[in-house]
């Protein structure tokens, strides 16, 4: 039942996704005056990297804003391939408290393909969200989760307290023999210094995308810890890339 | 082990990762991981983690799910060292 419901969410996810990209677009490039750099040269870069392998995908962007998914999936695809390509429209676990408040926010979340998550929530109800996702991984859709599983609180990536969520569904995917790729997204306002509900009105974003492959030795909960480490000092990395040039 | 000395090595590991310092002084078998010792959520896996190097055992994700206040930490701990 639980799947079922799921899969009507995907369903009219998909087809509302013109009423969806056409109010994100409204709202982020007409009222808030967004502008991503280099468009066109990201989208290419995602259309490659994401075409190289079959198998789940799971998106793990840098954390500043309350609005980065919104963001990111507007930089990653645009509006048809959505529609046609699941993986280009990934899922999202937004924190229950943050985003399910009100009956406008819910109807967005649920159009937008999102699955809300409880933080420090009951075991069993972590456990639910956990296989749900991975159900959904394992029939070729795409998750987007911050690794880091919260807003960078100094503005950038945090490579000391971060959650090992990540790194568990990696870890139960491959259990299940599924390869699932791995893309890291940078994501940064040029006027974004720390941690905000939104960028600033009229911001311009550098976005770049790397794909990896982070493998352990060990298996269960260390294996998660492992596993997310890698992910987010890969990020770190690319932050610091963005700072140097 | 007894359950007095696997509760010292427990309040000595979670220590470090308890935001609230009086209610770590004052922790009983009753006290709350999370909730009272202010621990995040994100950091119960490294203590997990470091029960199993401290005490030389394995602690399997549905234990794990089961800890929630120290005098759990402490049982289950005192339990998997007797097997």
């Amino acid at each position: 039942m639980k799947r079922l419901n799921v899969r009507l969410q995907d369903l009219i996810a998909r087809i509302s996704v013109p009423f969806t990209f056409g109010v994100s677009q409204l709202l982020l490039r007409g009222f808030l005056g967004y502008r991503m750099e280099n468009l066109k040269a990201f989208r290419a870069k995602i259309r490659s990297l994401l075409a190289r392998q079959e198998g789940p995908v799971i998106l793990c962007p840098n954390h500043l804003t309350m609005i980065d998914s919104l963001l990111l999936i507007w930089a990653m695809t645009p509006a048809w391939k959505a529609i046609s390509k699941p993986r280009h429209f990934p899922w999202n676990t937004p924190e229950k408290k943050n985003f399910y408040h009100n009956a406008v926010l819910r109807f967005f979340c649920y159009i937008g393909k999102c699955l809300p998550v409880v933080r420090q929530g009951p075991p069993q109800q972590t456990k639910i969200l956990m296989t749900k996702l991975k159900a959904l991984l394992a029939k070729g859709q795409s998750l987007m989760m911050f690794p880091e599983g919260t807003r960078s609180v100094s503005g950038r990536v945090d490579t000391k307290n971060f959650a090992y969520g990540i790194g568990k569904i990696i870890d139960d995917l491959r259990q299940d023999g599924l390869k699932p790729q791995v893309l890291c997204l940078y994501m940064r306002g040029r006027k974004q210094e720390g941690k905000s509900t939104v960028p600033r009105r009229g911001d311009r974003f550098f976005i770049d995308a790397e794909l990896v492959d982070p493998h352990t030795p060990h298996s269960g909960l260390r294996a998660a810890r492992d596993l997310a480490t890698q992910i987010v000092q890969r990020l770190a990395g690319m932050e610091q890339a963005y700072f140097s040039r | 082990m007894t359950q007095t000395a696997a509760f010292d090595k427990v309040v000595a590991i979670i220590g470090p990762f308890a935001k609230n310092a009086d209610a770590l002084k004052a922790a009983t078998r009753d006290t709350k991981i999370l909730a009272d010792l202010g621990v995040n959520s994100a950091r119960l896996v490294d203590i997990i983690l470091a029960f199993e190097d401290e005490f030389n055992i394995a602690i399997d994700d549905d234990t794990a799910d089961k800890i929630r206040t120290l005098g759990d930490a402490v049982d289950q701990i005192v339990a998997l060292v007797k097997d």
